[in-house]
């Protein structure tokens, strides 16, 4: 296939067309609404365009667009208007405007497969300009042109149950945009970054669902619950390529080498400029300023139809690929009218890299292969994925204190900028493969065969009914992931060059591992509209499966550390939500259970340290909470109480101020017993076994926490969990105990975490005692009460040199 | 090579101020695990810095939610005090071990934590002539806290008691067996100032 843009030889493209209405004459109205304007004016009013079927096909597999129709609103003609002229400088414009209609395709399939995708439903009506002038030599100039299209509504269809985007509208204005064609190539440049190609602009007024397949929600019709406002706007500017041609005979293959990019906050005003992205849930708001995040890639993303034993599936391949991005400021939490007033708390800036490379060797690839129909009904997308993200090891400077370990030249890694001082979690590798499938299901027509509380019911372990909302499935995903190390710095420059440390021990409390294996099954239902409250958010049901993980609690370079290996960890939790607050960003676990199992506790490798035994922790929480604010541990008197320099000094503390960024994370555990009230509870509790290698078992069984009222049923303040997250100076000593600061006098940066624990009463029924596997558990401790406590710890991590 | 053993979770102190006979680290061990990870911490580890949350020392106090706290003095009438942790530990079907008001902090520089791989460790039943204990080949990885030399203490108390109740309760709470709460204080601990910790604790397993 040469000098093809689009593999025309292998594109079918058929369209049954059964009925398209005579176009209708233009009214003297009309006409003279369009008087005066020059070059040619085209007024359509068409009642409806249907076909039965489009397809594109590639190497025997077709693309199918099924059920396809255009028609009016409640049965009237769809109108459109177009002018169009050309300039005195030769440049063709086609200005056009259209009145609503709505768009209907039953479902998009594959050819060889009676499953489909999804099917899509929407009333849309656009305005466009396209401005077209050709310089001769193969080059068109696009400059000034613009689309924008509105949904009223965007239906994603499954099985007659839909996901619903009200309010859409998205827009694309290209300043600057030249399209070139070279042999098999055309390639679209987008200028560079003081002359940006191209303006996005993406807004969704709410996100819903339609839930009964019998009784579908109209484009009319308001919606029960949503997920919020969600917008983007972002400039763009850089190559696109698109190639014919796939990873292996027809297809197509496209290279960006983008940037997106919003600055748009240089006049340094709070609130008065439009942020990058913004989602807003019952008036408060998320929102990201200052974005820029490039994509490149040498060989591309190739996307071709190909079809196995099993079905025929789309695949996009990807050898390599680099992501980057940098956020200056995330807010999360509090109102819009804050926002403006420059009101609100950002978390401080972020920053990542993400280097996906294809390991041949290892068979570590990078694609996602997407078959039509998913693990529920006949619609649906079933994804088989694979994914390596790689950094280059660490590498082994010297500087006047000797040799230590930095991050290699390609780094895959996240950081944090906190009050001018960055934190940088380095070294970043993960594969993975598995399956993901999604689909729309709903409660009510599938509730499973246990009922509430049978063996198979809603709050059993083995759920086998649905929940309402997106179901995202996991079927053997297998994955792993590592960290080398943790880096601080004044400056990027500086955090590059440090030596690695650990430091994500000390987010250990978040379930944050140095190192993880995994695999995982089942399944996570994301619903829109907070289920608890009634107002918008996401409401979350779950049945995760994990297994043959191994977790590294503490790990170096070599990978050497202690592991929590053989491990499986069963997670539920009903009626999860996920809000933006006042505060922050909130998840409520809602009713939530769980065990880990851990094989063996390895001291040395994973594979072939020593054993200390095996453990086992069941969780039964009902109303836990997690939040996420903006703000680290502000201003703390280490080794002394005061809330000032001059009270802290005088009761013989350090001071340290942390500044006003930074990462504050709260879990507010509510552990409950299954004392025979709540049938959701049965079955379930919360306690903790250890077993050593000998097969000597210690338990501590039902443990739970309360209000400390006297009344076991009061239990709202829980077992609470805070992280204050900074990049702080701190005091190292050398071995004689003399400070050490740096060249220019000041003292060493860390990564701080000041942890607390508190609560007001934590019950546990017992101690118990089991000499062997098969022997009867002996009481050591009858009961434990333990009350009022908080209990900090405030902890800077430092590189040992 | 015998080591003392705590179950299957095993500590050595290779070189502790506090036993002066222990040999302190040899250079060579020193340099085996230079260049490897791990992290130099500084810090405290409080507990009830500033009182609890179940209990003010006075009314009139919230907790971080917004809920008056009980009042528990554990001060006097003039000086009332916050109240530090309270555990109470019932070891039989009678009354609770009572560890009480605990508070306090522990402030530090320099605690290490990192892996390492021990060739040799010191046999502390096994004796040279001068009366060190001997090192032996060990081959082992263990989980290495450094002990950060001087640890300052800042007020840490604790009370211990015996109760008929798990809960405290205030005076007169008659309990719901019909007895009235009691509970006996048998001695109270106050530490302030430095002490000296040298050396590394080793965790490993065994069997």
């Amino acid at each position: 296939m040469k000098n093809i843009l689009f593999p025309i030889s292998a594109l079918a493209l058929a369209i049954n067309v059964s009925n398209v209405s005579a176009l209708q004459p233009l009214d003297e109205s009309e006409m003279s609404s369009v008087s005066g304007q020059s070059g040619i004016t085209l007024n359509t009013s068409t009642e409806s365009i249907v076909a039965s079927q489009i397809s594109y096909e590639e190497d025997g597999v077709a693309l199918q667009l099924n059920d396809f129709s255009l028609t009016g609103v409640n049965g009237a003609n769809f109108d459109s208007s177009s002018v169009i002229d050309i300039d005195a400088d030769g440049r063709l414009t086609i200005d056009s405007i259209s009145g609503s209609r709505e768009l209907s395709i039953g479902s998009i399939g594959l050819s060889g497969s009676n499953k489909s995708f999804m099917g899509i439903e929407g009333r849309y009506d656009y305005t466009s300009k396209f401005h077209i002038a050709g310089s001769g030599d193969g080059v068109y100039d696009l400059s000034g042109s613009e689309v924008q299209m509105h949904f009223d509504r965007l239906n994603f269809t499954d099985d007659g149950l839909a996901w619903i985007l009200d309010d859409y509208t998205f827009s694309v204005i290209v300043n600057y945009g030249h399209l070139m064609f070279d042999n098999d190539t055309m390639t679209i440049d987008m200028g560079t970054e003081s002359n940006r190609g191209l303006h996005l602009g993406y807004r969704v007024g709410a996100v819903g669902m339609s839930l009964d397949a019998n009784n579908p929600i109209g484009f009319d019709d308001p919606l029960a619950s949503t997920f919020g406002a969600v917008s983007f706007n972002l400039d763009a500017y850089g190559t696109f390529k698109i190639k014919a041609g796939g990873k292996t005979g027809e297809g197509i293959t496209f290279i960006p080498g983008l940037t997106l990019i919003n600055d748009d906050d240089n006049d340094g005003i709070d609130g008065n400029e439009t942020p990058a992205f913004m989602y807003t849930d019952d008036g408060f708001i998320m929102l990201a300023k200052d974005f820029t995040g490039t994509f490149s890639t040498v060989s591309g993303f190739s996307l071709d139809l190909e079809s196995d034993a099993e079905s025929p599936y789309m695949a996009i391949r990807f050898a390599d690929f680099d992501f980057a991005y940098s956020l200056n400021d995330l807010v999360l939490g509090g109102t819009q009218a804050d926002y403006d007033n420059g009101l609100s708390q950002t978390l401080g800036s972020f920053k990542g890299e993400f280097h996906f490379r294809d390991d041949l060797v290892n068979n570590r690839l990078n694609y996602l292969y997407f078959r039509p129909g998913g693990a529920v009904g006949n619609d649906g997308i079933t994804a088989d994925i694979s994914w390596n993200i790689v950094s280059d090891p660490y590498v082994t400077a010297t500087d006047a204190q000797g040799d230590f370990n930095k991050p290699g030249a390609l780094n895959t890694y996240l950081a944090m900028n906190d009050n001018g001082n960055y934190v940088y979690f380095n070294g970043f590798n993960s594969y993975g493969i598995g399956r993901v499938t999604m689909d729309m299901t709903s409660y009510a027509a599938n509730p499973g065969t246990g009922g509430l509380y049978g063996a198979t019911g809603l709050y059993s372990d083995n759920y086998d009914g649905n929940f309402d909302g997106l179901r995202i499935g996991f079927e053997d995903l297998q994955g792993s992931y590592s960290f080398a190390g943790v880096t601080v710095g004044r400056s990027e420059e500086e955090a590059l060059d440090a030596p690695l440390m650990g430091g994500t021990e000390l987010l250990l409390a978040l379930e944050i591992f140095p190192s993880y294996d995994f695999k995982m099954n089942g399944n996570l239902t994301i619903a829109a509209g907070n289920i608890n409250t009634g107002g918008q958010g996401i409401t979350l049901n779950t049945d995760l499966y994990i297994s043959e993980a191994n977790a590294a609690l503490t790990v170096n370079e070599e990978g050497r550390g202690v592991w929590l290996t053989g491990t499986t960890y069963d997670i539920h939790m009903r009626n999860a939500t996920l809000d933006v607050t006042d505060n922050g960003l909130t998840i409520n676990k809602g009713l939530a259970w769980s065990t880990i199992r851990v094989s063996d506790i390895k001291f040395g490798d994973k594979v072939n340290g020593e054993s200390l035994g095996t453990f086992e922790l069941s969780r039964l929480e009902d109303g836990t909470t997690i939040s996420v604010a903006s703000g680290g541990a502000g201003q703390v008197c280490i080794g002394g109480s005061g809330a000032t320099a001059a009270a802290c000094g005088a009761d013989g503390g350090r001071f340290e101020d942390r500044g006003d960024q930074g990462l504050t994370v709260k879990v507010r555990a509510i552990f409950v017993k299954d004392d025979g009230t709540d049938p959701r509870y049965a079955g379930k509790g919360n306690s903790f076994s250890w077993t050593q290698p000998n097969g000597t078992t210690l338990a501590l069984n039902n443990f739970s926490t309360n209000d400390g009222t006297g009344n076991p049923n009061q239990n709202d303040y829980g077992f609470n969990v805070d992280l204050a997250i900074d990049v702080a100076e701190t005091v190292v000593l050398d071995d004689l105990g003399n400070e050490v600061l740096t060249a220019a006098g000041e003292r060493p940066l860390g990564f701080a975490v000041f942890g607390r624990v508190h609560f007001k009463q934590l019950n546990i029924d017992g101690l118990t005692l089991a000499a062997t596997p098969t022997s009867t558990p002996q009481t050591l401790i009858q009961g434990i009460v333990i009350q009022n406590a908080d209990i900090q710890a405030n902890l800077t991590a430092t590189p040992i040199r | 090579m015998t080591i003392r053993k705590i179950t299957a979770l095993l500590g050595l102190i290779s070189s502790v101020s506090v036993f002066a006979e222990l040999a302190p680290m040899e250079e060579a061990e020193m340099e085996s695990v230079t260049g490897q990870g791990g992290v130099y911490l500084s810090g405290e580890l409080a507990f009830n810095k500033d009182g609890g949350p179940l209990w003010g020392a006075t009314s009139g106090q919230f907790d971080e939610f917004g809920s008056e706290k009980q009042v528990r003095n554990c001060g006097t009438a003039s000086e009332p005090e916050e109240c530090g942790i309270r555990i109470a530990a019932q070891l039989d079907q009678g009354g609770w071990y009572v560890l009480d008001d605990l508070s306090g902090g522990f402030a530090f520089e320099g605690l290490t934590l990192r892996t390492s791989f021990r060739e040799t460790a010191l046999n502390y039943d096994v004796r040279d002539a001068s009366g060190n204990p001997v090192v032996e080949a060990f081959n082992k990885e263990v989980v290495e806290i450094g002990l950060p030399k001087t640890v300052s203490l800042n007020n840490f108390k604790f009370t211990l008691a015996v109760a008929n109740s798990g809960e405290w309760k205030p005076d007169g709470t008659v309990l719901a067996d019909g007895n009235t709460f009691q509970q006996t204080n048998l001695f109270g601990i106050q530490m302030n100032g430095d002490i000296t910790l040298k050396g590394n604790l080793l965790l490993f397993p065994v069997n």
